[in-house]
């Protein structure tokens, strides 16, 4: 079991660099068994990250997405560091750590050293985070697939999409998303002042309010 | 690198990829996934063409195969709750439903993060 998680999506933005990685190294060592899982974008960041993070012995656990790394590399490609996983590896060490931190589509890491909130019935809603335009349709498709793959495993689970992440829901290619709605396999929740113009997903609209209360209410807050 | 196969059909020929998905998803058709099943030794029985149309329709719809949950769920709906289960998907489709379902349904191999 994984008591620390870091989530890379993506490489840190310039005005991010410098402080991300001295604040995931400290994670890193804070904790006994902590897993980084890159998946999307965040592959690009591996050979680094790896490079830099803990010497050889060390407990950290890198893990690659199994298929983000067929999209960039082909079938079968090894990964360049760390082992290959699927996103099944990520969602069961999402159970069990007591401390989640991302580095999402914003390229910024959003580092959380207290203890995620422990819900009172022992439950851990999660929150899937959704703040960033898509800058490509493979990121788009690849944050679908977070979703997805939260779906598929029946995790309690809602999606917030709010700023500029409100553009995944917009045009023709949102249709993916339709099915989290249509098949009832996640909330689905948009923080904005007015129905989003252009779509076509039954996606439920909230107020800054609302948002709020759903981010209070969530076990673990994932930023996508 | 794996060579490209052939599927003959009615003086014709049309091509397959390495993993058996059509090269091509225009030239699928009811009697192509009859013969690709033919040639594999299976039988496309209701149940499995309800499941092939399923996910085509799905695929149509959102651009992507099924979570194995939505199929359970439509099969639930459409074909009785009975023995409506993932168990039985892959009593249909023993090598992975949705994919198989997708290969006999001329769409492209699925891609999976699970």
């Amino acid at each position: 079991m994984n008591d620390y998680i870091a989530l890379i999506r993506r490489m840190p933005s310039p005005d991010n660099e410098a402080g991300f990685a001295g604040d995931l190294a400290a994670a890193l060592q804070a904790h006994e068994s902590p897993l980084v899982f890159f998946h999307g974008d965040g592959i690009d960041a591996l050979p680094e990250l790896a490079a830099a993070g803990p010497g050889a012995g060390s407990a950290v656990d890198y893990c690659i997405c199994k298929t983000s790394l067929e999209r960039r590399s082909g079938a079968g490609a090894p990964a360049p560091a760390g082992r290959v996983a699927t996103l099944v590896t990520f969602y069961q060490a999402v159970h069990s750590a007591r401390r989640i931190d991302s580095l999402g589509l914003g390229g910024c890491f959003c580092c959380r050293p207290q203890h995620r909130r422990q819900v009172e019935d022992g439950s851990n809603p999660l929150l899937l985070e959704i703040g960033f335009a898509p800058a490509s349709m493979r990121q788009r498709r690849e944050t679908l697939e977070m979703a997805l793959g939260a779906a598929a495993l029946e995790l309690d689970a809602a999606v917030l999409f709010h700023g500029q992440g409100l553009a995944h829901l917009a045009g023709d290619a949102a249709r993916g998303w339709a099915q989290i709605t249509d098949f009832g396999l996640l909330g689905m929740y948009a923080q904005a002042d007015r129905r989003i113009s252009g779509s076509q997903i039954a996606v439920q609209t909230v107020d800054a309010a609302r948002a709020a209360d759903l981010r209070a209410r969530a076990g673990t807050i994932l930023i996508l | 690198m794996p060579a490209e196969r052939k599927l003959a059909l009615d003086g014709g020929e049309i091509a397959l990829d390495p993993d058996g998905h059509l090269v091509d998803p225009d030239d699928w058709s009811e009697p192509v996934a009859e013969e690709m099943a033919r040639l594999d030794g299976l039988e496309l029985c209701d149940l499995r063409w309800w499941l092939i149309r399923f996910v085509r329709a799905h695929y149509g719809a959102y651009g992507m195969p099924p979570l194995m949950r939505v199929a359970v769920k439509a099969m639930r709906r459409d074909v009785g709750p009975e023995d409506a289960s993932s168990r039985t998907l892959y009593r249909l489709f023993p090598d992975g439903p949705i994919r198989e379902a997708c290969r006999y349904g001329g769409l492209p191999k699925p891609e999976s993060c699970i």
